[in-house]
């Protein structure tokens, strides 16, 4: 089959590799129909999350049609519609039990990589390197989904398969991070970063009760479906100095809860983000954390920082301080999407969220190299770009 | 690399006691390597053990087996007595303690969670013999059930002609939260000499990698009814 390889740092490549096998009684087999980018990918393709290898095949964020299934699957079957979770859950663990998904036991190969990291391991997830399980991603024709019966969910009537597929990731991610905020009435959320997982934070926010939402980014494009479809208040960090307007903005209190939705590779045009490429480029901290600074300095005393921007590994100048003297609550992590998505499937069922916008670009995967540039580039108003393998 | 066949040399350097060294068959490398401590040491998993640790035990071995000078000055110094070397671990498994016991029990499973192991055939009805394949070379010992408390321990011994002795334990306990708390615990004696011992310290966290990932795998058989693979 068809499917796009990473090759090395920024190098992609459609090749021809073999058609993935059912491995294990609870796996499935899905025929791919569409397959987005993701924020995460770029921090794969860049460099920045080892255990990448040449011929690893992308990407986490997809639909498809069920069309094998192991022998003891049970809740789905050939022919399904379903959208997957791009993290894999067993549904037997402790923390599957207790809907904490990309927490899971048993379901990284190589559980030994994140525990030598991490302490612990971590869910296996789709493409996403070797530390995360070294599973073949969704930009194939076809992929192998392990535990399938509790990653894959049937997708309701008359929800298009445009809005689906952001239901596997950038939809339950930006929920979560909304969810983590514990969002009480008249609850102001400022959001760092508007790409798909920030705009989907945004939208959460609004429908979990937020009085407002102030959203962050540079891009403009980005900036301007922040408001229009998101209806979010909107400040370009490139222009605005970003921790005095947000003070303004909210009678000089901060934010009751403060969204970072960037993530290690994060942009600015102040002078700490030489200093953390540098850092970075010299492996002297393994990612760059403005954004996360940012959060924690705008927050208001007591509110809630909420990560869901992917860290790797090390930062330096972590305002330990802020965080600690203004008692701000922290809470992380890669999404729990098996808990959400079935509530997220109906509230897209019901048009109570919309994730179809995110989608900007639609091609063939055989042009996957040059989407993945153009999304990395924030070209040609690109949001996400979703390939038909 | 490799990784298997350098194991399988740091193997030798390590328990191949000195006034043996031409011993070196199979049945011995395999005591060495062995016990049922080789719960331990299903080999498949050497290949996740930090690089860093590896090559610097290699060579040690190497370097001393490779030139008799500094061999012979090495196992010259052999007045040191044969200290055991131990390590445990635990892990918290979703499974009553009695099924855990049970499944432990019927040394048949063990070959299912421990890739190297390829069968456990009782001998007596204390006494199994084990054999196991690393990267194509078998292997076979003997060892025997030391203590058995249904639903709690079970403690093993390896069987007295081989070089190395070794010993272990597992101990089921009920965890807190629900499920079983399962503790393996460890010990070899190394050769008698401070080459010996400078090896088995370099690999010890060696070791104690491979018994994680066959208690993993035990758990994950035990949780999920399968050991996921990529
Ligand atoms: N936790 C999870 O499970 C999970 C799931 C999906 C994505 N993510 C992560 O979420 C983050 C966002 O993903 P995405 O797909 O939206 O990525 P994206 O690359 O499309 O968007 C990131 C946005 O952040 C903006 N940005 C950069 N620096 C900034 C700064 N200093 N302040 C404000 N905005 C800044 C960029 O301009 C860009 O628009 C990534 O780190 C990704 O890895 C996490
Ligand atoms: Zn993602
Ligand atoms: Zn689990």
């Amino acid at each position: 089959m068809k499917a796009l390889v990473y090759e090395g740092v920024k190098e992609l490549k459609v090749q021809s590799i073999p058609d993935p096998e059912i491995l294990q009684d609870t796996d499935a087999i899905v025929k791919v129909s569409l397959s987005s980018v993701c924020g995460s990918d770029l921090h794969l393709l860049n460099g920045y999350v080892p255990t990448m290898k040449s011929g690893d095949v992308l990407g986490h964020e997809f639909i498809g049609e069920v069309v094998e299934t192991g022998k003891k699957i049970k809740k789905i079957k050939k022919g399904d519609r379903v959208v997957v979770a791009s993290v894999i859950g067993c549904g037997h663990c402790h923390y599957c039990r207790h809907d904490e998904w990309s927490l899971c036991d048993n379901t990284n190969p190589n559980a030994w990589i994140p525990e030598k990291l991490y302490g612990d391991t971590t869910a296996g997830i789709f493409g996403y390197s070797h530390a995360f399980g070294g599973f073949a991603g969704s930009h194939a024709e076809y992929i192998r989904v392990p535990f399938a019966d509790f990653g894959a969910f049937p997708i309701p009537e008359g929800v298009s398969n445009d809005k689906a597929v952001f239901a596997s990731d950038a939809l339950p991610t930006g929920y979560m991070a909304a969810d983590f905020c514990d969002i009480k009435k008249g609850d102001i959320v400022a959001v760092w970063g508007c790409g798909g997982v920030g705009q989907m934070a945004i939208n959460s926010a609004y429908h979990l009760g937020a009085e407002r939402v102030i959203a962050i980014d540079r891009i403009p494009d980005r900036l301007h479906l922040a408001q229009t479809k998101a209806k979010a208040e909107v400040l370009n960090f490139e222009d605005t100095d970003i921790l005095e307007a947000i003070k303004e903005m909210t009678g000089g209190r901060g934010p009751d809860c403060c969204i970072d939705a960037v993530g290690m590779e994060a942009y600015n045009n102040g002078a700490d983000y030489y200093y953390d490429k540098l850092k970075q480029t010299l492996r002297l901290q393994t990612d760059r954390p403005t954004a996360l600074r940012q959060t924690i300095q705008s927050c208001r005393k007591g509110g809630v920082v909420s990560v869901v921007g992917v860290y790797a590994g090390l930062i330096d100048k972590f305002p330990m301080g802020a965080l600690m003297n203004k008692a701000l609550t922290i809470r992380a992590g890669q999404m729990h999407a098996q808990r959400y998505i079935p509530h997220l499937l109906d509230l897209l069922q019901q048009e109570k969220l919309d994730s179809s916008y995110l989608l900007t670009h639609k091609w063939d995967l055989q042009r996957g190299a040059e989407g993945y540039k153009m999304f990395n580039d924030k070209k040609d108003n690109c949001m996400r770009v979703v390939f038909e393998p | 690399m490799r990784a298997n066949n350098i194991l399988i040399s740091i193997i030798r350097g390590l328990f191949i006691v000195p006034q043996k060294r031409n011993v070196g068959s199979v049945e011995r490398i395999a005591s060495a390597a062995a016990g049922a401590t080789l719960t331990a040491m299903a080999l498949r998993n050497i290949r996740h053990t930090p690089h860093r640790l590896i090559p610097g035990a290699y060579l040690l071995w190497r370097g001393a087996s490779g030139y008799c000078p500094l061999y012979n000055a090495i196992e010259a110094d052999t007045t040191e007595g044969a200290e055991a070397f131990e390590f445990s671990r635990s892990f918290t498994i979703l499974r009553d303690r009695k099924d855990l016991y049970n499944y432990w029990h019927d040394f048949n499973n063990l070959p299912g969670i421990m890739e190297h192991v390829t069968q456990v055939a009782p001998l007596t009805a204390n006494k199994y013999l084990w054999q196991a394949q690393f990267n194509g070379q078998k292997f076979e010992w003997q060892a025997e059930i030391t203590e058995d408390e249904e639903y709690k321990k079970i403690s093993w011994e390896s069987v007295d002609d081989y070089d190395v002795r070794n010993s272990g334990s597992v101990i089921f306990s009920d965890a807190p939260k629900g499920g079983t708390e399962i503790k393996v615990q460890v010990k070899y004696f190394p050769a008698k000499t401070k080459l010996g011992r400078l090896v088995a310290k370099a690999l010890n966290p060696a070791f104690k990698q491979m018994l994680r990932e066959d208690l993993r795998n035990l758990k994950r058989k035990m949780e999920t009814n399968e050991i996921v693979v990529n």
